[in-house]
């Protein structure tokens, strides 16, 4: 571990090796006032910032320092080592992303796993399953990929549908589909409850390849094909009020998929962090006391990401370093983590 | 001049490193043997110098030899290592003694009694000077260069330290920067304890202490000041070893690992003292305009005085910026309080007891430098005052317990302070030929040039070598100039009656709301001016319509008379007082910062100044941001960010000025660890001034008196104009606080 930069820049400028200096962490209680006046604040006081707890964080908060809500005890984290196996040994394990309300960051959190893996030695595959179809511009793909949507309907393969992305990533896009299109996906797909572990066959990935499978917010078909396959689920929740009263509806929309035989993991994390607002901060700390170990990580809201994704950079660039990124590769180390220790 | 080899780390160059191997091989002989070779080796030394300098040469040859003397000193001051300093002091000591000896008998015959009168008074402040000189260069010649020892035990077994923070009536917004970066300091927390010791009796210091969670002792009186405010709180603490920081000397985080490893090497050792460094302007930097520039008065004292002391176990001890063993000190009856500068008297003590005393020059602590002129003068007092009173109750000279390198050193350090009469006389001595026409000099206008010079320009180029990088030359002068009228009283009632006087505190952190000049302080200088500006008069009619005879005489005291106008008129520059618009202590220094707007912008910046309200910043790649923005200032150390809520008060380019919203304590806490207390700010500005040349120096000194005439005369025309516009002028407030 290296020193901070100013002893370091002392010992440099005495001749000597810093290695003798013992950083000594500061922890100390302040009794703080309400405001601690300065002697010069001479420009106008502003209207606050709302920071303080809001009134239904406090009642949250309330809530979990009693306990008296059963829904709030922590999620069992199901970790299924025997049992019936969806497939063979050799075949690859599938996360999906999943959020009861859209916007929280889903797809862009989905193509950062993907390239995070790949950077880490894991040759992962992006699956789009949102008839949006939008990974492909977080992957800086070609506008016009041809992708599942239409192929699964002509009943081809999805094996020549794979491009690469950043950092190598594979991704199949969704592809672009007409709403009569959409409408006839919905009715197969709500019929073949196999479809997509069949169609996963057809791309013969290995059992080191991970798919990463984008599904659009909420309930769909799409979701319950995705929980079939899935090895992990990664439930995407921002630090706010609003995803948090989701959390009851998540439950009830996985709870048939972790009745089955060999159930997928379920995790959350938290997206789009703001470390620069008092709220966000309580927020994510209301998330982790109801979540406990479930909690898989946090992402803080970063710039860099939109900025990245309109000039068409990787937001993993290391060269860059931003700190989305580096919560993205924390994120993606516990995750491999997770669905490693599975493996028998 | 390209001198670096002075620059720390110090390495030792090929002739020092024999030089040191010889003296390793010498201290291996015999005791005995060694003690007869030194003796007689002083023996022979001394009688060959007393020959040097008795030898009595006429005109020619005396040029003859000043000549190859000086074309000596050429060659030698290029060479880089301490033989070469050793030599040049030589070669000065030579030039100098030669002088005094010729002086003393050769040109005292005189024949008046204003002759005499005039004459002794020239003589015995030479004699003064020379005196001063020696002693220098034995203090100055070969700095002990101190480096730190690391502590090589576990934190666990590392000694408990009293923090003494005396604070008497400066304000609580200076003091706590102190507070916070006493408690950051990298220690044990259970083995460091903070102690504001307020004389003030102050309730919201009371207050600040508890919720910050340091100690508060307050005590019903006040008797001895400073002194007697350590007094009583070593009394009720029981560290092992006591830090201890004037209110506004904050320290860095490192502070304690630097000082205290050499307590634990050497068990004698009772206290040792770092650099007082100033991260404001003293005055004649703020009035000159030389901050960072031209080394202040302060820095010879600190960069080169002090270790030149420690080589001979005489650092003195200076109030703060300090490490104190507590055993020794309480032996000694703790902090000195007989006289008015403590600190120093406190050092004798223990020089005496046999106890050892360091000096590390490493600025591991800093703090805010005297606002005004007459402040600066009032310290300086003090000191002075102080020093005359050790020099008479408990003078090194005598006593016992003392080696001879120590005496010298502190009677050196008192001796110094006696300069008011000197330079008084130095400033006015060519007028007494001049204006009244007095032969103080009995001999020859040539025979005296051949003497002088040499002496004059030995010294002045040897100190310019030993001193180059802490003082540059006629910058001594000028700084003595301004306060010579000042100290002389004071020191002058203490050496008749020690028990004179009170004390006084130099308070800080003050505001000068406009430019003014300080006519009241200016009225030595501006007496001082005239009569060397009538004595230039009367030395050019002399030389114009005088004795052709005299012309050498006239000429040589003319230029004496024209050097004086420059030193006077430089201190005649100090008295204006340049404005100082901010009130809170800003420290220029560069540290990467991220800023988040508001807009969620997260821009990269580097700080170009800051104080405990705001940050000047510089925004990198051309962004900017409006006035008024709120934002927020991200600083990280070892990768953990911490944020303060700002607002941009100022913005012009991607030059922004940030104030920060009120922070809570522990953010103000955390805000002094990564700012003040950072443990490189001070070290890397240290001795990094430009090194000294002689005569750019006296341009600059030159430069400054032109402005200095400048300056009074607009300052003389603003008087006029409001006496002739009949508007009552209100008295201008020196500062000047009660002596």
């Amino acid at each position: 571990m290296s020193r901070a930069d100013d002893i370091s820049k002392l010992f440099n400028k005495l001749g000597a090796n810093p290695s003798g200096y013992r950083e000594i962490d500061f922890v100390h209680e302040f009794i703080e006032d309400e405001i601690e006046v300065l002697e010069a604040p001479a420009v106008t006081p502003a209207p606050p910032v709302i920071e303080a707890p809001s009134a239904p964080l406090l009642r949250l908060l309330e809530e979990l320092s009693q306990g008296e809500a059963d829904h709030l005890q922590p999620p069992e984290v199901v970790e299924g080592r025997d049992g019936q196996v969806y497939s063979e040994q050799s075949s690859p394990k599938v996360v999906v992303l999943v959020s009861v309300k859209g916007g929280v960051g889903r797809s862009t959190l989905a193509a950062a796993i993907a390239s995070g893996l790949q950077r880490q030695g894991r040759p992962a595959l992006a699956l789009d399953l949102d008839p949006q179809n939008a990974l492909r511009h977080h992957l800086c793909l070609g506008l016009d990929m041809p992708g599942v949507g239409a192929t699964s309907l002509l009943n081809e393969s999805w094996a020549a549908l794979s491009e690469r992305g950043f950092a190598g990533c594979r991704l199949v896009a969704f592809g672009g589909t007409d709403h009569e299109q959409q409408h006839s996906l919905n009715r197969w797909l709500g019929q073949d409850s196999e479809w997509l572990s069949k169609r996963l066959s057809g791309l013969r990935l290995s059992g080191q390849d991970t798919v990463i499978i984008d599904v659009p917010a909420g309930n769909s078909v799409y979701l319950s094909q995705a929980l079939s396959v899935a090895d992990a689920v990664l439930v995407v929740v921002q630090p706010d009020v609003a995803s948090f009263s989701t959390l009851d509806q998540m439950d009830s929309l996985l709870a048939p998929h972790l009745k089955r035989a060999k159930p997928p993991q379920r995790f959350y994390v938290i997206n789009q962090l703001d470390g620069a607002h008092r709220f966000s901060l309580d927020m994510a700390e209301v998330f982790k006391t109801r979540l406990g170990a479930a909690l898989l990580g946090t992402v803080h809201r970063d710039p860099a990401f939109s900025e990245a994704q309109a000039y068409g950079r990787d937001p993993l660039d290391p060269t860059v370093n931003s700190i989305g990124s580096q919560d993205v590769h924390a994120l993606c180390r516990t995750l491999l983590e997770h669905i490693d220790s599975d493996l028998p | 001049m390209t001198d670096t080899t002075s620059s720390t780390p110090f390495v030792e160059g090929r002739a020092e490193q024999r030089l040191n191997d010889a003296i390793a091989r010498f201290n291996r002989w015999p005791a005995a043997l060694r003690t007869v070779l030194v003796v007689a080796s002083c023996v022979l030394g001394a009688l060959l110098l007393l020959g040097i300098i008795s030898a009595p040469l006429d005109l020619y040859s005396q040029c003859l030899f000043a000549g190859v003397c000086f074309l000596a000193v050429l060659v030698l001051r290029k060479i880089p290592g301490r033989l070469a300093i050793l030599a040049l002091v030589v070669l000065s000591l030579v030039a100098s003694l030669r002088y005094m000896f010729w002086r003393l008998t050769s040109t005292l015959g005189f024949e008046t009694w204003l002759d005499m009168f005039f004459g002794y008074g020239l003589v015995a402040a030479e004699f003064y000077a020379l005196v001063v000189l020696i002693f220098g260069y034995v203090q100055t010649a070969w700095p002990l260069r101190r480096t730190p020892v690391w502590l090589k035990t576990e934190p666990e077994e590392w000694p408990t330290v009293d923090v003494f923070i005396p604070t008497y009536n400066e304000a609580l917004s200076i003091v706590k920067l102190t507070i916070f970066a006493a408690q950051a300091m990298d220690w044990p927390k259970d083995k460091l304890r903070v102690h504001v010791l307020d004389d003030g009796r102050r309730d919201d210091f009371r207050d600040f202490c508890r919720k910050v969670g340091v100690n508060y002792i307050r005590r019903d009186n006040n008797f001895h000041a400073k002194a007697g405010n350590l007094n009583e709180a070593l009394k009720v603490t029981d560290g092992e070893y006591i830090a201890l920081f004037d209110a506004d000397h904050v320290p860095t985080r490192s502070f304690l690992q630097v000082s205290l490893g050499w307590f634990l090497k050497d068990p004698k050792l009772a206290m040792l003292q770092t650099p007082h460094f100033f991260f404001s302007p003293d005055p004649f930097e703020k009035n000159l305009d030389t901050f960072r520039a031209v080394p202040n008065e302060g820095e010879l004292f600190y960069g080169l005085v002090q270790d030149g002391n420690d080589l001979w176990n005489a650092t003195f001890f200076c109030g703060s910026c300090a490490v104190i063993r507590r055993e020794p000190l309480l032996e000694i009856g703790g902090v000195a309080i007989e006289t008015v500068t403590e600190d120093a008297h406190t050092a004798l003590k223990l020089n005496r007891l046999g106890y050892n005393t360091a000096y590390l020059a490493i600025p591991q602590a800093a703090g805010l430098a005297t606002e005004s002129l007459s402040r600066h003068i009032n310290q300086r007092i003090r000191w002075a005052r102080g020093m005359a009173q050790i020099f008479r109750t408990d003078n090194p000279l005598l006593g016992k317990g003392l080696k001879w390198g120590q005496r010298i050193c502190y009677a050196n350090a008192m001796l110094h302070f006696f300069y008011g009469l000197p330079r008084l006389v130095f400033l006015t001595a060519p007028l007494a030929y001049l204006i009244f026409g007095a032969e103080i000099f009995h001999a020859s206008a040539l025979m005296i040039v051949a003497y002088v010079l040499p002496h004059l320009v030995h010294s002045s180029l040897t100190n310019s070598r030993i001193q180059g990088r802490f003082r540059h030359s006629f910058w001594n002068e000028v700084y003595e100039t301004v306060l010579a009228w000042y100290i002389l009283p004071p020191v002058l009632v203490a050496l008749v009656n020690p028990k004179a006087g009170g004390f006084n505190v130099t308070d800080k952190g003050g505001i000068i709301d406009k430019q003014f000049f300080d006519w009241k302080l200016a009225r030595p200088y501006l007496v001082l001016l005239a009569v060397n500006l009538v004595g230039l008069g009367f030395g050019i009619h002399q030389l114009v319509w005088g004795d052709a005879s005299t012309a050498v005489t006239v000429a040589i005291n003319l230029t004496w008379t024209l050097y004086n106008l420059i030193i006077t008129s430089a201190a005649v520059a100090v008295a204006s007082e340049a404005r100082q618009v901010r009130s809170e202590p800003r420290v220029s220094a560069k540290l990467p910062v991220s800023i988040i707007c508001a807009d969620g912008r997260v821009l990269d910046g580097t700080t170009q100044d800051f104080s405990q309200n705001g940050f000047g910043l510089m925004l990198s790649d051309g962004h900017s941001i409006t006035r008024g923005e709120r934002v927020q200032l991200v600083l990280s150390r070892n990768g953990q960010d911490s944020l303060f809520d700002a607002r941009v008060v100022f913005s012009k380019g991607a030059q922004i000025g940030a104030q920060f919203e009120p922070l809570s304590l522990r953010q103000q806490s955390e805000l002094v660890r990564l700012t003040f207390s950072r443990a490189d700010t001070w070290a890397a500005s240290w001795g990094a001034g430009q090194p000294d040349t002689p005569l750019a120096a006296l341009r600059e000194v030159g430069a400054i008196g032109i402005g200095g005439l400048f300056t009074l005369g607009r300052a003389t025309l603003h008087e006029l104009r409001l006496a002739l516009s009949r508007t009552p002028t209100k008295p201008l407030d020196t500062l000047m606080d009660k002596p």
